[in-house]
């Protein structure tokens, strides 16, 4: 579904992302992690179109993307999560929801405008849509709220329901957990592991009862290069590993 | 989860939402009505004919400029140039063409439309503080073209003798008939702008003002969105300044200038951005107060200037943000407590 080649990214003279190479197939829930610095936004920020690599390529879904605009890879079935929160702040939850989902119409700006019938029933059906969305990762309730608004934890699950409503085949989730409490990170296990009957995902964590619980498999990156791929508990033990998060002693951490 | 819940506040929000589209019409409806009514109470005196027309025209600007900046937030001062530009293609065009006001009508939106593209496709590259100071330069630019460049537009002398329109073999002079005309403009401007805050349109362009990341990330072609509504928005100003021109019957640039594309972001602050009813409400009082504030005439941009600032910082909202109009606005206004109605308004 995702296949990264040798992807290169460079700021200057730093090198954010080193020759990183690796694939997500369809129907998995792919862990990323690493220390502080080690590139996995920038990673995401490449696969889905806001920065362009230096070298290597991306593709999705059989077709190379690489270069693309965000906008044109969202269309193509990526969607994805901010660690710094982005909703649209002075709107309500459920015009957040919305917003994502009218960009999937078939019924271009005009049509809707003049309020053609195919048009009108188009967007009467995404009301469901958004509903579904909402309920799905419990925040119906809040539909009516002005996003700001919203405590932090819901504020996760705003961007995750948006990110649905453009209804994606690949998602890539940033830090869905960062600053929640247990139960909180809990409901986001229990929602990702709803998603994966129809959703291919791709997640950054630093929580690893989040990563240990969900992931098929985990990809490590350091400094830039990618240094461990595998399943959970192999990669758990890899000496690599432990030293980039270490330097060489047992992480706590890491083990808990 | 919880669906019993879920569906509570699903059929809640939905009668809601229908009150509000409901009262939203109305709105629309009253706004209507009060516009074609008010010939009747004043069309025998000259005097507030003009009073009149005029606040159509300075509201048919504000709502031209509430598609790209309130809806958009591309926040633009070169408004007036675009308005005058109308108004110097639809003379112009009308007077060696000899295709009357209609066909300097179209001139004008077209003419406005593609050179809003063209001047778009570098500035609108810029966002934010950046892109305001670079459309008060396109503004100053625009207004000296029109100034300087004299084979064209006579300079300062400006245009004058220009054609009335006919419509239907009568020819529509100043005074009840030319206030229909306009009327059924801003009329047709602000059935636009409702109709595209209803739909996908709207949503996208909200979703690109609100966080342009975010937007690009759920599939909003950002920048081709930014042009093409940065285009819209002066095609209408341009057809406003089409019926202005034939109305006023001689232009001059000196019109056309900074102060007025200020004057016109200042409607639009005040009215609240992306709020239909209320940037119409804040023409109107925007043309009016001057009208019978003569003797402050001089201080004016003073005023605006210190009322834009209290504006941002006390009601970032404008009009559309007082709790009594907040009702009568739609969507935004469905949360109580919440003080959002920037969102989507009627």
């Amino acid at each position: 579904m995702l296949e990264v080649v040798n992807l290169t990214k460079h700021f200057g003279g730093v090198r954010a992302l080193d020759d990183v190479t690796f694939s997500v197939s369809s129907g998995e829930v792919v862990g990323l992690i690493g220390p502080n610095g080690a590139g996995k936004t920038t990673c995401f920020n490449v696969i889905a179109g806001a920065l362009k690599p230096t070298a290597g390529t991306v593709k999705f879904a059989w077709t190379d993307v690489t270069g693309w605009s965000a906008d044109r890879i969202s269309r193509l079935g990526v969607a994805r999560t901010f660690q710094n929160i982005a909703m649209f702040p002075e709107l309500t939850v459920w015009d957040n929801v919305y917003a994502a989902a009218v960009t999937r119409m078939k019924a271009g700006y005009l049509q809707c405008v003049l309020g053609l019938p195919w048009a009108r029933s188009e967007a009467r059906a995404l009301e469901s849509v958004v509903w579904d969305t909402l309920a799905l990762v419990g925040l119906a309730e809040e539909a009516d709220t002005i996003s700001s608004q919203l405590p932090y934890g819901y504020q996760r699950r705003l961007e995750i329901a948006r990110a649905l409503a453009t209804r994606p085949r690949l998602i890539l989730l940033d830090e869905p957990v960062a600053g929640m409490n247990a139960s909180e990170t809990a409901d986001i296990m229990e929602l990702i592991r709803k998603l994966r009957s129809e959703h291919t995902v791709l997640v950054i964590e630093h929580d690893m009862s989040l990563v240990m619980g969900v992931c098929d498999r985990v990809i490590v990156l350091d400094n830039g290069k990618k240094i461990a791929d595998g399943e959970p508990d192999a990669v758990q033990r890899d000496e690599r590993v432990i030293q980039a998060y270490l330097g060489g002693d047992i992480d706590a951490e890491l083990i808990a | 989860m919880q669906t019993t819940v879920a569906q509570d506040a699903k059929s809640a929000i939905d009668e809601r939402a229908r009150k509000n589209t409901r009262s939203s019409l109305i709105a629309v409806a009253v706004l209507a009505l009060v516009m074609f009514a008010v010939p009747v109470f004043v069309g025998d005196s000259p005097y507030l004919m003009q009073v009149a027309v005029t606040t159509l025209f300075f509201a048919a600007l504000a709502q031209s400029l509430n598609l790209s900046m309130g809806f958009a937030g591309v926040v633009s001062f070169a408004q007036a140039a675009f308005y005058g530009i109308g108004a110097y293609t639809s003379a112009l065009v009308a007077l060696h063409f000899g295709v009357g006001f209609w066909g300097g009508f179209i001139a004008a939106i077209l003419m406005t439309f593609v050179l809003a593209v063209i001047l778009g496709l570098p500035t609108l590259r810029l966002g934010g503080p950046y892109l305001a100071i670079a459309t008060i330069g396109l503004q100053v630019i625009i207004q000296s073209v029109l100034l300087r460049w004299t084979s064209l537009t006579k300079g300062p002398a400006g245009i004058n003798n220009i054609v009335a329109p006919t419509l239907f073999g009568m020819q529509i002079r100043q005074g009840v008939s030319y206030y229909l005309m306009v009327a059924v403009w801003l009329m047709v401007i602000i059935v636009l702008l409702y109709r595209i805050s209803r739909t996908r349109l709207g949503y996208e362009l909200l979703a690109t003002r609100e966080a342009e990341g975010a937007a690009l990330a759920i599939g909003v072609p950002v920048s081709r969105l930014r042009i093409a509504i940065f285009a819209l928005s002066a095609a209408l100003a341009g057809g406003t300044g089409s019926l202005y021109a034939h109305y006023i019957g001689s232009i001059d640039p000196y019109v056309f200038d900074l102060t007025l594309s200020a004057t016109v972001l200042v409607m639009v602050l005040l009215g609240g951005r992306a709020s239909i009813i209320g940037v119409t409400i804040g023409a109107a009082i925007l043309t009016l107060l001057p009208e019978y504030l003569q003797a402050v005439s001089n201080y004016r941009m003073v005023l605006y200037g210190a009322g834009m600032v209290l504006l941002t910082l006390f009601f970032p909202k404008g009009l559309a943000g007082l709790a009594i109009l907040r009702r009568s606005f739609g969507r935004g206004a469905r949360k109580e407590q919440g003080e959002g109605v920037a969102g989507v308004d009627a």
